[in-house]
C-alpha cells in the first residue's frame, strides 16, 4: 500500500502577525462553521477519489490558528478523516497552537481525537519583540501552555522560536532556549524570519522603525542555536529543525523525501501522482464549490522530471542525511559527480559539502549558505 | 548644357534636432513625389534607430519635381549624415552638390555642428541658403538667430526663409530659394566619365549599389567602368534614380545624381569617395578629396550566452555589407570567452552598431570599455598599432606610446565656461582659443585626447552645460604621453576585459573608482573576494567584497517547495549571465557598469 500524508489549513486567526502574508482570516467565527462543513465535504471526496489506495502516514492541521476553531471543530474535521482515510495505528498527528487560543479543554479534545503531536508558536521570550511581530500572546501564555499540554500527556511538543528579529539580541535566544531545553521539549524548530514584502513588518523595516540584526549577527544566533542544542542531545535533522532521538518530524521529513500529500483547504497544496495542486485561496468560493461537489482547484502543474531532479537535490540537501548519489543517479539517470565534477571538487576544497559513504551532504558550518550551495548543483 | 539648366543638387545640413529630416519630408511632399500618407514620418531616416535617435545614418538620395515660373525643375536632395563620427561621409555628400540649405533652430541657434558643416560646405564651393526653422514656437528667437548666423558665420540672412518644417509654414519659399539661388550643375557631357560615389549600400539582387553624382560624361547599361581608387572593373547592369526608391532609367548623364548597379559583391568595393569612370577612356584625374575611412573607436565585443558565437559573427558580417567603416576581427578573453575586437567611426557609431546588434539580431551582448588606437614604438625601434589593452607588450618593451589628439569646438552659454574649463582641464585639454560669438555663446577650442573624450567626456559636457553645450571634434595627430596599463585582479586572477589604458596622472583614480564600483556590482561569493587594481605588479587600489554568511534558514512547507524550484530555476537562468572567472561568478551586467563611473 502506498503512503500518503495529510495537510490540512485553517485560515483562522484572532488577528494578523506584523510579519505574516499566509492566507488567514480574523474576527470570522460565523465563517468557521462553513468552513469546517466544506473542509468535511472535501475530506469525503478526495477520500472517493484516493482513500483506499493510500496508507496514511501523518496529519498536519496547520494554520493560520487551528487552536481558534472552537471546541469540537477539531474532532469533527478528525472524525471526517477517519472515516474516508485509513491511517496507521502509529501515523503522526500534529496540531499547530497558539498560546493566546488554546485552552485546557482544547488540548484534552486533541488528545481524546488521536492528536499526538502539538507545535507551539512561542517565537520568543521577549515582550517587546512580541509585540513588534503583533503577536497577542503573552510570555506567561507560552508557559502555560507548555506546562498543560505535558500535564495532559503530549509528549512529542515542538515550539517554533524565530531568530533574525527585530531588535533581538543574542541573549533573547540564549534565553528561549535554554527555557525549551529545560521544558524537555523534544522538537525545536528555529527558523529566521523571512520579511515578505506587503506586511506591516516590511514597512516598518522599509521605514527604519526598526532595524533587523546584521548578517553577521543572525548567523551568530543561528551558530549559538546550533552548538547549543547539539550539546543538549538535539540533531538537526534539517535546515530549520531539530529534534530528540526519535522525535524528528514524520510529516516534514515526508516533504523532504518527495513523498505525496494531499492537502485540504483553502490554498492547500497537493503533490501525488508527479502532480502538483492547489485550491483557491478565496474563501467563499471554496465554500460554495464544495457545497456543489467540486473541488476548486486553481492551479495545476505537472512535476517533470527535470523539476523532480532540481527539487531531490534541493530538498536532500536540507536534511542532515544528505542527498544518496547512489539512488538520485539510478532515479535520474544521470552521475552527479561527474557532471558537477567541478563544482563538487571546488565546494568540498572550501569545506562546504563532503561526500562520505555514498551520501552528499552540506556541513554543519555551511547550512547557512545552502541556497548558495544547492544553486551550484543543480 | 540646357539640359542641366533646370537641375538643383542640394543637402540639408544642421546640428542635430534642428528639423533637418523634418524640412526634408515637407519637400518631398509639397513637390508631390510622395503623398502625405505614404510619407511615413521622416521617409530618409529609414532605420528604426535613426528615426528614434532624429539622426540619419545612411543616405537616401531624393529627387524631385518642381515647377517654377512655368518651367520644370529636377530638384536632387542628398541627405547628409547628422553625427560628428560621419565628418568625411558628409563631405562627400556636400561634393556632390551645388548649394546647402542651411537649418537652424530659432530657438536653439548656431550649435557645434552648425558651425562645423557650414565649414565643410564652404570648403566645397557650395552656395549656402540659410533657413530659420521652428519660428512657430513661443520660445523662437528669429531676429537674434539671423544676427547670430550673419555675424558667426558670415552669411546674409536678410531674405532668409523663416519656416516651420513641423508646421508646415513657408516650404515653399525653401522651394524658390533652392531653385533661385542654388547654381546648376554644368558639367560636360560628352567627356569621360567621372562620377563621385557618396554612398552605397548592399542590395541582395543587385549587389552594392554605388549612389553617385556624374560630373562629367554619362553611363548606361553595359558601360564598362573603373573605380579609380581600387582599380577594380565592372559592366553596368543597371543605372536609375530615387523617387525616393530607386526606379532604373536609360541612363546618367554630367548633372545627375542616382545609382550604379555593376554585380558588386561587396561595399568595400565602391569606396565612398572613389572616382568611377569608364574602362576604355578613362577621365585623366580622379575627383579630389579621397580618404580611406579609418576607425577611431574600438570595443571588444562579447556574448552573454556564449554558445551564440556564430550568430554574432553573421550578424557582423551583415552589418558590414552595408557599412564598409566597421572593423571586426576574432578575439579571445579569458574572461568573457570568444567575441569580437570591433573599430567604429566613433562612439555614436559605435553605440548605434551595437544598439542594432542587439535589436535587429537579438543578441544579448557585452562590450568592453571603449579604447582609442594607440602608437606603440618598442625599443627595437619597432611601431604597431594597438586598441586593445591587453595587447600592450610590458614596460620594459616600450619606448614610446603615442595617443590621438582630437581638436575640439565647443559651443555654450557664458554661464557654463568655468564648468567647462575645469572638466577640459581634468581631461587633459590644452587650452586654444575662446571666442565670444555674442551675449548667448562662447566658442571654446581645446586640444584634448581621444582616449578622454571616449571615456566620459559627453556625459561631463552635458551635465556641467545642463545639455546647453554642444561639441565638434576633429583627430588631427598623435602625441607622445605617459600611458599606463590599468589591470584589474579579481581573487588574484587578471581579469583581461577589465583593462584599460589611462594617463599616469589618472591612474590611480580610476584604478579606484573601478574596484569601488566592482565591489558595488558583484555579488557576495562563498568566499572573500579581493579586488585588486594594478599597474604592472603594483596594487593601486583595493576592495573586498565579503564573503556570503547566510542565504538560508527558512522553513519549508509542503506548499513552498515549487516557489522554491522556481527561485532555483531562476537563478539557473541568471547564471547564464555569470561570467567565470576563476572561482569567481560575476554578473555580466558588471562589466557594462564599470562604463560609467560617474
Amino acid at each position: 500500500m502506498k503512503k500518503l500524508s495529510i495537510y490540512i489549513h485553517i485560515p483562522f486567526c484572532t488577528h494578523k502577525c506584523s510579519y505574516c502574508n499566509f492566507i488567514s482570516f480574523c474576527n470570522s467565527n460565523d465563517k468557521k462553521e462553513d468552513y469546517i462543513k466544506a473542509l468535511c465535504g472535501e475530506i469525503r471526496l478526495r477520500g472517493k477519489e484516493y482513500g483506499k489506495y493510500y496508507d496514511i502516514t501523518s496529519v498536519y492541521i496547520g494554520g493560520g490558528s487551528p487552536s481558534t476553531l472552537k471546541e469540537g471543530q477539531v474532532a469533527k474535521i478528525m472524525s471526517e478523516l477517519k472515516n474516508n482515510f485509513r491511517l496507521l495505528p502509529n501515523s503522526e498527528i500534529s496540531i499547530e497552537v497558539n498560546p493566546e487560543s488554546v485552552t485546557e479543554k482544547k488540548l484534552l479534545e486533541y488528545k481524546l481525537v488521536g492528536i499526538n503531536r502539538l507545535s507551539i508558536g512561542g517565537q520568543t521570550l521577549n515582550p517587546k519583540i512580541l509585540q513588534l511581530l503583533g503577536r497577542k500572546h503573552t510570555i506567561e501564555q507560552t508557559k502555560n501552555v507548555i506546562k498543560l499540554a505535558q500535564k495532559i500527556g503530549f509528549d512529542n511538543i515542538n515550539v517554533d522560536m524565530m531568530l533574525a528579529l527585530p531588535t533581538q539580541k543574542l541573549k533573547d535566544v540564549k534565553k528561549m532556549a535554554t527555557f525549551l531545553v529545560k521544558k524537555n521539549i523534544k522538537h525545536i524548530s528555529p527558523y529566521s524570519l523571512i520579511l515578505e514584502p506587503s506586511t506591516p513588518l516590511y514597512k516598518m523595516v522599509l521605514n527604519k522603525k526598526v532595524t533587523l540584526p546584521s548578517e553577521e549577527q543572525s548567523v551568530e544566533m543561528y551558530n549559538f542555536v546550533f552548538n547549543y542544542l547539539t550539546k543538549k542531545g538535539y540533531s538537526r535533522y534539517e535546515v530549520s529543525n531539530f529534534s530528540l532521538p526519535d522525535y524528528e518530524s514524520l510529516h516534514n521529513l515526508n516533504y523532504w523525501n518527495m513523498g505525496e500529500y494531499l492537502a485540504f483547504g483553502l490554498a492547500g497544496h497537493s503533490y501525488i501522482s508527479y502532480t502538483r495542486f492547489s485550491n483557491t485561496e478565496n474563501l467563499e468560493d471554496y465554500i460554495n464549490e464544495i457545497s456543489k461537489n467540486n473541488i476548486p482547484v486553481i492551479s495545476k502543474e505537472k512535476i517533470t522530471i527535470s523539476m523532480r531532479k532540481d527539487e531531490t537535490l534541493m530538498l536532500a540537501l536540507r536534511t542532515k542525511e544528505g542527498l544518496n548519489l547512489k539512488d538520485f543517479d539510478a532515479k535520474f539517470n544521470c552521475h552527479l559527480m561527474t557532471d558537477k565534477k567541478r563544482e563538487i571538487e571546488f565546494l568540498t576544497m572550501h569545506n562546504f559539502i563532503s561526500v562520505k559513504n555514498g551520501f552528499l551532504r552540506v556541513n554543519d558550518n555551511a547550512f547557512y549558505v545552502l541556497n548558495s550551495i544547492i544553486s551550484k548543483l543543480v | 548644357m540646357d539640359r542641366q539648366k533646370n537641375i538643383r543638387n542640394f543637402c540639408i545640413i544642421a546640428h542635430i534636432d534642428h528639423g533637418k529630416s523634418t524640412l526634408a519630408d515637407r519637400l518631398i511632399e509639397k513637390t508631390g513625389t510622395l503623398s502625405k500618407r505614404d510619407l511615413t514620418e521622416q521617409v530618409l531616416d529609414s532605420m528604426d534607430i535613426e528615426r528614434e535617435r532624429g539622426i540619419t545614418i545612411k543616405l537616401t538620395p531624393t529627387r524631385m519635381f518642381y515647377s517654377y515660373d512655368n518651367e520644370e525643375y529636377i530638384l536632387n536632395l542628398i541627405d547628409t549624415p547628422g553625427h560628428v563620427d560621419f565628418t568625411y561621409e558628409v563631405s562627400r555628400s556636400l561634393k556632390a552638390c551645388e548649394g546647402a540649405i542651411l537649418v537652424v533652430d530659432a530657438t536653439q541657434g548656431v550649435q557645434a555642428q552648425t558651425l562645423a558643416n557650414v565649414y565643410l560646405a564652404l570648403e566645397n564651393d557650395l552656395t549656402i541658403i540659410p533657413v530659420i526653422n521652428k519660428i512657430d514656437l513661443p520660445s523662437a528667437r528669429v531676429e537674434e538667430v539671423k544676427k547670430e548666423i550673419e555675424e558667426v558665420i558670415g552669411i546674409d540672412c536678410s531674405d532668409a526663409p523663416l519656416i516651420s518644417a513641423k508646421e508646415g509654414i513657408n516650404i515653399e519659399k525653401v522651394l524658390e530659394a533652392i531653385v533661385l539661388k542654388i547654381p546648376s550643375p554644368n558639367g560636360k557631357e560628352d567627356e569621360a566619365l567621372k562620377s563621385l560615389i557618396f554612398d552605397s549600400y548592399y542590395d541582395n539582387f543587385k549587389g552594392a549599389v554605388s549612389l553617385v553624382r556624374i560630373f562629367e560624361g554619362s553611363v548606361t547599361i553595359g558601360t564598362k567602368i573603373k573605380m579609380m581608387r581600387t582599380g577594380l572593373n565592372y559592366e553596368v547592369t543597371e543605372v536609375g534614380v530615387f523617387c525616393p526608391s530607386p526606379k532604373a532609367t536609360k541612363i546618367l548623364q554630367a548633372g545627375d545624381v542616382g545609382y550604379i548597379c555593376a554585380s558588386i559583391k561587396n561595399v568595400s568595393e565602391t569606396k565612398v569617395g572613389d572616382t568611377i569612370t569608364t574602362l576604355e577612356n578613362p577621365t585623366k584625374e580622379a575627383l579630389s578629396g579621397y580618404k580611406d575611412v579609418k576607425p577611431m573607436v574600438y570595443c571588444g565585443i562579447f556574448l552573454i550566452d556564449g554558445a551564440k558565437y556564430n550568430d554574432l559573427k553573421d550578424a557582423l558580417e551583415k552589418l558590414k555589407l552595408n557599412d564598409d567603416s566597421i572593423q571586426y576581427s576574432p578575439e579571445v578573453s579569458t574572461a568573457l570567452g570568444f567575441g569580437f575586437r570591433c573599430g567604429f567611426l566613433g562612439l555614436l557609431h559605435l553605440e548605434i552598431i551595437t544598439e542594432r546588434l542587439e535589436r535587429e539580431f537579438n543578441l544579448d551582448i557585452i562590450t568592453t570599455a571603449p579604447s582609442v588606437s594607440y602608437k606603440v614604438y618598442k625599443s627595437s625601434g619597432e611601431m604597431f598599432e594597438i586598441s586593445n589593452p591587453s595587447a600592450l607588450p610590458p614596460v620594459t618593451e616600450i619606448q614610446e606610446i603615442q595617443e590621438p589628439i582630437a581638436s575640439v569646438s565647443i559651443f555654450t552659454p557664458p554661464t557654463y565656461v568655468g564648468n567647462i574649463m575645469e572638466l577640459c582641464q581634468n581631461k587633459r585639454g590644452i587650452y586654444l582659443d575662446m571666442q565670444y560669438l555674442d551675449s548667448n555663446r562662447v566658442l571654446l577650442k581645446y586640444e584634448i585626447p581621444l582616449n578622454e573624450i571616449v571615456y566620459d567626456f559627453f556625459d561631463g559636457l552635458k551635465s556641467r552645460s545642463k545639455g546647453y553645450a554642444s561639441l565638434d571634434y576633429e583627430i588631427n595627430k598623435y602625441e607622445k604621453s605617459d600611458l599606463v596599463k590599468l589591470d584589474i585582479l579579481l581573487n588574484n586572477e587578471k581579469c583581461d576585459a577589465l583593462s584599460v589604458i589611462v594617463h599616469k596622472s589618472q591612474a590611480y583614480s580610476r584604478g579606484k573608482k573601478l574596484a569601488e564600483k566592482l565591489k558595488e556590482v558583484i555579488p557576495r561569493q562563498l568566499f572573500e573576494l579581493p579586488i585588486q587594481a594594478c599597474i604592472g605588479a603594483k596594487v593601486i587600489a583595493r576592495e573586498t567584497v565579503k564573503a556570503m554568511r547566510k542565504d538560508v534558514l527558512a522553513k519549508c512547507y509542503g506548499g513552498d517547495i515549487s516557489r522554491k524550484r522556481k527561485l532555483l530555476e531562476k537563478q539557473k537562468e541568471g547564471k547564464k549571465r555569470m561570467r567565470q572567472i576563476g572561482s569567481v561568478e560575476i554578473p555580466s551586467e558588471a562589466f557594462m557598469s564599470i562604463l560609467k563611473l560617474d
